[in-house]
């Protein structure tokens, strides 16, 4: 597992750690993903549908959002669409994680204006390292999102 | 100006001729004469001129007139010939012009001559020119004949024609409708005798149903062409309706406007026809209903493919996701023996994670989605990941696991698809090998980069190494042996070394092991 030794070492999140906000309707891999960020020092509120995603967003101004394509209510591209469409919202680096393993739905999650695209299943460490990565560069996203995929 | 007259004298008297020129002179004939005596003489005469007239003295005694008419009428010439007399009884008179004398004139009445002559030029003239058109109307009435042999004979000919025509014929009058003629098809197929035809008009051939129709037809002035109906129906005389094809034609007979109809039966044509179109019908509608069938589990399997690829990789994310956590420690620590356990877990998550992915890629090579991500792979990296990953697969089955290989192999390729094809194969030599080992070697050769996996295993049997690329296709040795497996590997493997335009082949000994070649081009240099 190569992110093992990294994350080894445990700190608790600071007061103004990152807050990442998750959205997904499998309370187990919001459970997964939560455990590793929040273990990795970021803070982490969760949505368990579109709806209640697109609420939180514009209430909590996350720092960043993981967002599964297929929700109840709003899916993962058209929540990705809303976001973006809104003033708030517009910059807000967003990651989509998908269970379907089709090249069409990446280039789908793209076009709706997703920065990076996981596919499940995806090892916590390469989404925590991605979350970090997109964090970590929030000027060049105004020149044009990087199109990335984890798989 | 004397008329021109070819005189012969015939046994008269010097004076007597004379006497007669003279006549003839007076009434205006300028006669050129010769004066025979004797059967030689005017024989000899006769042959040598055209004569107009002869003048014949009956008193002569060496040849009476009886005989120059006999010696006149054997030159098949008809010169009139009129008789010179000085005293002739009655009886010689009517026994003259009995054998053909013109007429008698009487020395002591000679001024007759002249009028006589001519009226008989005249009349030998008139005899000549209807003779002539005798003879003319007697060649024209042979060639009458000879027409009239001819047309019987062609007559003849269209009647064997029309009498022996296998189509069944009908001809019928325009004005009365009455049928004149049938020939021997009509009849043998109608079931009506000749004389039964004969008493029938063209309606009577159809049922009802065409009645109308026809009335207009008939009614119609009819076309010099023919013309054919299609969609007529005849009525056999036990009352069978057949469907014809009917092509008519007008024709005159016996002086008569009458119409050749030539009937052909298509019953057998039209029920074959549409028992045809039925069936065609029939298996458009059966390939129709299979076609839906296809589509229905089409979208079946495609629902299929989404709910393994869901429901599955859903919790196998949990599952890897969360081994992945205890591993690394954060938990709490675990015991070397948790541990072990631990990784066999993530490797059987990954074996299972890996028959999702086949499933998946074989259900898109079906449905020809089957595409790439080409990038550049590091084969000596990704096949040191694929060892890593099956290394505790191994440890449990006791296979010891070697990599032999030249560094810097690089090719444009899938790293996730060539992963997933090497770790099928790899997967494969330890499933099939107990207590042995499985050698993965890789390097280049001129333009190729080759990897060979060999093991020491159970092998298969030489005549299903043909087979194994097949999906879903198990050697005999995994099911005896009850190794797991979907027959997926090697299938998916080939699909995605050939997509890379590589090459993969097999050996195999029973027994002895098995050994995988691969090829794949190496990427030019960029």
């Amino acid at each position: 597992m190569p992110g093992a030794v990294r994350t080894a070492l445990w700190r608790p999140p600071a007061l103004q750690a990152p807050l990442v906000l998750v959205a997904d309707d499998d309370e187990v891999i919001v459970g997964l993903i939560s455990y590793r960020l929040e273990h990795s020092g970021y803070r982490v509120i969760a949505a368990l549908d579109g709806q209640e995603a697109l609420r939180l967003a514009h209430v909590e101004r996350p720092a960043l959002a993981v967002i599964d394509v297929m929700m109840p209510r709003i899916d993962g591209y058209e929540l990705t669409r809303r976001l973006r469409g809104d003033e708030a919202t517009r910059e807000l680096p967003i990651i989509l994680l998908t269970a379907q393993a089709q090249e069409a739905d990446s280039d789908r999650g793209f076009d709706a204006g997703a920065d990076a695209y996981v596919v499940k299943p995806f090892s916590p460490e390469e989404l925590r390292a991605l979350v970090a990565e997109l964090l970590a560069r929030p000027a060049l996203r105004r020149a044009g999102r990087s199109r990335q995929a984890v798989a | 100006m004397k008329r021109p007259l070819n005189l012969l004298l015939v046994a008269a008297s010097e004076a007597d001729s004379e006497l007669a020129l003279a006549e003839l002179g007076r009434f205006g004939f300028g006669p050129t004469s010769e004066r025979v005596d004797g059967e030689r003489e005017l024989r000899t005469a006769l042959a040598a001129r055209p004569w107009e007239i002869i003048l014949c003295d009956h008193a002569l005694a060496s040849l009476d007139s009886t005989e120059v008419l006999r010696v006149v009428h054997e030159t098949g010439e008809d010169i009139p010939l009129v008789i010179l007399s000085g005293a002739i009884g009655e009886e010689a008179t009517v026994e003259a012009l009995k054998r053909g004398a013109r007429d008698v004139v009487l020395k002591q009445r000679l001024s007759r001559l002249g009028p006589i002559v001519d009226r008989e030029l005249s009349e030998a003239r008139n005899r000549r020119a209807q003779k002539h058109s005798e003879r003319e109307r007697a060649g024209l009435e042979a060639q009458l004949a000879q027409l009239n042999r001819e047309l019987r004979a062609s007559e003849s000919h269209y009647r064997l024609l029309f009498e022996l025509s296998p189509l069944p014929m009908v001809v019928y009058e325009r004005a009365s409708h009455r049928v004149i003629a049938v020939n021997k098809a009509l009849v043998s197929d109608y079931g009506y005798t000749r004389d039964e035809f004969l008493a029938l008009s063209i309606e009577d051939l159809h049922p009802a149903d065409d009645a109308e129709l026809l009335r207009s037809v008939l009614a119609a002035s009819p076309s010099d062409a023919p013309v054919r109906f299609r969609s007529w129906h005849h009525r056999y005389k036990d009352g069978t309706v057949i469907d014809v094809e009917v092509t008519s034609e007008n024709l005159v007979m016996e002086g008569r406007d009458c119409r050749v109809a030539v009937c052909n039966n298509v019953t057998a044509r039209n029920v074959a026809d549409a028992a045809r179109e039925k069936v065609e019908h029939d298996a458009s509608a059966e390939l129709a209903n299979q076609i839906e069938q296809l589509r229905v589990l089409d979208a079946l399997k495609d629902q299929f493919v989404s709910v393994v690829s869901h429901e599955l990789r859903t919790p196998l994310t949990a599952i890897s996701g969360y081994l992945e956590i205890m591993l690394g420690g954060e938990p709490g620590p675990l015991t070397e023996e948790q541990t072990r356990c631990l990784a066999i877990v993530a490797a059987s998550s990954d074996q299972l994670l890996r028959v999702v992915g086949d499933l998946l890629l074989i259900g898109k090579v079906e449905a020809g989605h089957l595409t790439l991500e080409i990038g550049a792979v590091d084969l000596a990296a990704m096949l040191a990941a694929c060892i890593l990953a099956a290394q505790p697969i191994a440890d449990a089955r006791r296979v010891e696991l070697r990599l032999t290989q030249t560094p810097a192999t690089q090719v444009a390729g899938d790293l996730g698809r060539l992963r997933q094809a090497l770790g099928n194969i790899i997967s494969n030599a330890i499933k099939f090998t107990t207590d042995g080992a499985v050698d993965v070697r890789l390097y280049a050769q001129a333009d190729r980069a080759v990897i060979e996996v060999v093991d020491n295993g159970a092998g298969v049997p030489a005549n299903e190494v043909d087979h194994l690329f097949m999906p879903f296709y198990r050697a005999s040795t995994a099911t005896r042996q009850a190794i797991p497996g979907t027959g997926l590997g090697l299938s998916v493997a080939k699909e995605i070394i050939e997509a890379h335009g590589g090459s993969i082949s097999l050996e195999s000994r029973l027994g002895s092991g098995t050994s995988v070649r691969i090829e794949l081009p190496i990427a030019e240099a960029a």
